[in-house]
């Protein structure tokens, strides 16, 4: 029988399912590339030349660590797509995985492959349908930021080298995940093999771009700044890119031949037979140790990276630089410090995430119906949503004060003169606080409304840290800037704090926390 | 008739432990010396509950007694689910009442909780636990695990509780979720169709525990569309169609309104005649018997339980040699009730 009997059928499937986040994430990606050319392209109109002092301070190996590095001979448009050129990349990616995990091992622990699998359907069916589908995203997202960059006035040469750079990176992310789920037998295991494996080619490209440019060649992530669109357009990376992609695929493949439907590779291992956990707190501990363990990880190192290359900016940058900087989200202040907000308040939006993710988490419970068995106990409503409450709250604080404090650290063990002041590092890192709880706030009232609908406040997260890092860039209206608690973060240390703002906020955030957590002890259980 | 309860508070750490019943009077006026006294251990009165515009219960009413097995019985959709839902306080009703074990299991869901265990009908179970981790978890949250019995059940059901929760099978999880309520120390177990995925020796196994939970004074409310399962253990059933109840009562009722299906073997055939004047005995067919035995004939008819008696002695001289009475299963009610029901 043929193995790939039905793709068809399971791809319109697969289509169905996923086209509305399919669509929304290619156009954010869309309009975040095209509105950060075009953003630099005003800044400095047709003719005049690119400051010096702007690509000395791209070249900063700070900036380098985060966004890769900016080409030779970095035209206008070299520029204004620096920013964006990986983190369109591995949206992308990302997109590609959560695709290709949906369809497959997702399906097999819902057991909706089995049903499947019953049908005509040949053993490779479902995963052609998610790779072909995956691929296709990842394609159209090409497609997309290509035009995209064109309509804004971008030449078509380094447009179309973007696009490719797009390509590779997110087939690679796909190639991956086709992999990870044949290996992980759950989900959220594959989900995170995934995540971390592309993790570590970013890792790989950062440690190389610092230290020795050729190390990024080990890494596709690395290959997208190697194609440096807008000035060298190396186009012929997309080779070495679709080469992998087919390994990966090939490799997916014959693990899918040697494994069972619903294990994975990996068997699960066995565990203790008496269970020693106690309570709503020691059970919600026990579900989210694994995910706090990898956000601390994150954060560690991302303070480490942070922190070691702030002795590398100078303290003098031209007002150009901060000029750019500023429309970026900064502040007034010194050249390090407005360095330092910008990466604090990217950071904040991430810990915002992690919040997000545990009240997700939550509602991610009721809905697999986990629930009902935990509520048919003595166990009330209030004890058993206060640990995941406590936990949105903690944790992205937490994580902020590892960011800042590790910052500190590694400046201190690499920096020779001036050190940064570890007292105002973790007050820039508390500042962010009220911005944070605010948003995850609204999280806890979509959970306290209906669990099903809380997707939603990773949409608003989305929409906050959009409007809010890009709300200059985009020249957005005041009244949408302000709607977002990010917009309202002071860009500590480089600008004072607004006490009554930070109260304010802080106020907002307890208020809509205790609404949700009313609306869920009063509603029914889905 | 109403159902007052009296009777000292629920939910108290002595009234679990001690499991004293809680009495629940059927008081109609007369002397309460002489009314029997019978226990409730969930009530329910015109419990109207709708998702959108789809009516999952109507005007549902339903009486389990204290120390009662009752089937709760009802093709898919029926609001099975939904009614335990309810009675669990995890759904509210729209209208209508429901209490269990006096207490209202909307307001008072916590403390009627500590009087009760639950099986759901489609056991979920944390995919990185393992089975016993997941028992325990669930006894703990009950204020403590009673080990032996535990390890009992474990050993009964035939379960491996060092496994992880997503490598079970459907019928395996449904054994987890046995071996957390069955030893949980309760009054009242609310099982949504507990066989569920088990093998008929597990059903077995079940229907063991069942009973003995039964002796021990444990009010079980079971809910199935495998109508055997029930008639195993069931004292009375409620049948749910639609969001109703179609009808409620014991099954000795339920069986004394059916009719008993005979097969008499018989020497000499009955003539028309004798056929005629017999009264009572429907759906009569008479059949030859080949062969040299003793019996010539086979007769065949249904009649109400409380006939066969006279029929016999009306019969006996055709003199009968072999008879066969059953008894209508559950099935055939069930069947006989949903074609008559609107």
């Amino acid at each position: 029988m043929n193995h790939n009997a039905g793709t068809a059928t399971l791809l319109k499937v697969a289509l169905r399912r996923d086209r509305a986040m399919v669509t929304v994430t290619l156009l954010l990606v869309t309009l975040l590339v095209a509105s950060s050319d075009r953003a630099t392209r005003d800044l400095y109109p047709h003719g005049a030349t690119v400051p010096a002092g702007l690509v000395a301070t791209m070249r900063n190996k700070a900036f380098v660590a985060i966004y890769g590095q900016l080409p030779h001979a970095a035209s206008i448009d070299a520029m204004g797509v620096a920013k964006v050129l990986l983190p369109a990349g591995l949206a992308v990616a990302v997109l590609a995985q959560v695709i290709v995990r949906r369809h497959t091992r997702a399906d097999e622990e819902s057991g909706l492959a089995e049903l499947i699998g019953g049908q005509v359907v040949g053993r490779h069916a479902a995963l052609s349908a998610a790779l072909v589908l995956a691929a296709g995203a990842v394609l159209a997202g090409a497609a997309l930021s290509t035009i995209g960059l064109c309509l804004v006035g971008a030449p078509v040469g380094g447009a179309l080298d973007f696009g490719l750079c797009v390509t590779v990176v997110g087939l690679t992310g796909a190639g991956i995940a086709a992999v990870s789920v044949q290996v992980v037998g759950s989900t959220r295991g594959a989900g995170q093999l995934g995540l971390g494996a592309l993790g570590v080619l970013y890792l790989v490209r950062m440690i190389g771009d610092t230290t020795d440019p050729g190390l990024s060649w080990l890494s596709p992530v690395g290959w997208a700044e190697k194609s440096a669109p807008f000035a060298q357009n190396r186009w012929w990376i997309v080779i070495p890119g679709v080469v992998v992609f087919a390994l990966f695929v090939q490799a997916a493949y014959l693990l899918l031949d040697r494994r069972d439907l619903g294990a994975g590779l990996v068997q699960s291992r066995r565990g203790r037979g008496r269970g020693r956990i106690h309570g709503a707190p020691g059970l919600t501990w026990r579900l989210l140790r694994g995910t706090v363990a990898g956000w601390l990880v994150c954060f560690g190192l991302l303070g480490i990276v942070v922190g070691s290359l702030t002795s590398t900016l100078t303290a003098s940058a031209d007002s150009a630089v901060q000029d750019m900087l500023r429309t970026l989200g900064g502040g007034q202040g010194s050249f390090i410090n407005l360095y330092l907000a910008t990466e604090i308040s990217i950071c904040a939006l991430i810990a915002t995430a992690s919040g997000i993710a545990v009240t997700g988490h939550l509602a991610a419970e009721e809905r697999a119906q986990r629930l009902d068995q935990l509520l048919a106990t003595p166990l009330s409503r209030r004890r058993l949503l206060a640990p995941y409450v406590v936990g949105a709250v903690a944790l992205p604080a937490g994580l902020m004060l590892v960011f800042a404090g590790l910052i500190g650290l590694a400046d201190r063990v690499t920096a020779s003169g001036t050190r940064l002041d570890m007292i105002a590092l973790l007050r820039s890192a508390a500042v962010t606080f009220p911005a944070m709880w605010a948003t995850i706030a609204v999280s806890v009232l979509i959970l306290g409304i209906r669990a099903a609908w809380t997707p939603i406040s990773w949409a608003l997260l989305v929409l906050a840290g959009t409007v809010a890092q890009f709300g200059g860039l985009l020249s957005l209206p005041a009244w949408m800037r302000t709607w977002s608690p990010f917009d309202h973060l002071a860009a500590f240390p480089a600008s004072r704090v607004d006490l009554a703002t930070v109260t304010a906020t802080t106020v907002v955030a307890a208020l809509l926390t205790a609404a949700g957590s009313y609306l869920f002890m009063h509603r029914q259980i889905d | 008739m109403s159902h007052d309860f009296v009777g000292r508070p629920t939910g108290t750490h002595q009234a679990r432990r001690s499991r004293t019943p809680i009495f629940q009077v059927h008081d109609s006026g007369n002397d309460r010396s002489e009314e029997r006294i019978t226990l409730d251990a969930i009530t329910i009165r015109g419990l109207h509950k709708r998702y959108g515009d789809a009516t999952a219960l109507a005007a549902l009413d339903l009486r389990v007694r204290e120390g009662e097995v009752h089937g709760l019985i009802g093709p898919n959709g029926a609001g099975k689910s939904t009614t335990i839902r309810i009675l669990l306080g995890l759904l509210r009703a729209d209208s209508g009442s429901a209490r269990v074990l006096g207490l209202d299991p909307w307001s008072q869901a916590t403390s009627l909780h500590r009087c009760l265990a639950y099986v759901p009908s489609d056991v979920a179970l944390w995919p990185n636990l393992t089975g016993g981790e997941a028992i325990d978890l669930l006894g703990s949250l009950r204020g403590g695990v009673r080990r032996t019995r535990r390890d009992q059940l474990i050993e009964r059901f035939q379960l491996d509780p060092t496994r992880k929760g997503h490598t079970y099978s459907t019928g395996n999880r449904q054994k987890v979720a046995l071996v957390a309520a069955l030893s949980a120390d309760v009054r009242l177990l609310l099982l949504d169709e507990p066989t569920r995925g088990l093998d008929p020796l597990m059903t077995c196994a079940f229907q063991e525990v069942l009973a003995e939970r039964k002796q021990e004074g444990q009010t079980v409310l079971l809910s199935s569309h495998i109508l055997s399962d029930v008639e195993e253990v069931a004292d009375s059933v409620t049948m749910l169609r639609a969001g109703r109840a179609v009808s409620s009562d014991s099954l000795q009722r339920l069986r004394s309104l059916a009719r008993t299906e005979v097969r008499m073997d018989l020497r000499t055939a009955p003539t028309q005649r004798q056929l005629a004047t017999l009264d009572g005995p429907q759906n009569v067919a008479l059949s030859e018997l080949p062969g040299s035995g003793p019996a010539h004939c086979r007769l065949t008819f249904t009649a109400a339980p409380d006939q066969v008696g006279h029929l016999v002695t009306a019969l006996n001289p055709n003199g009968i040699t072999a008879m066969v009475c059953t008894p209508p299963s559950l099935e055939e009610l069930f069947l006989e009730q949903f074609r008559s029901a609107p």
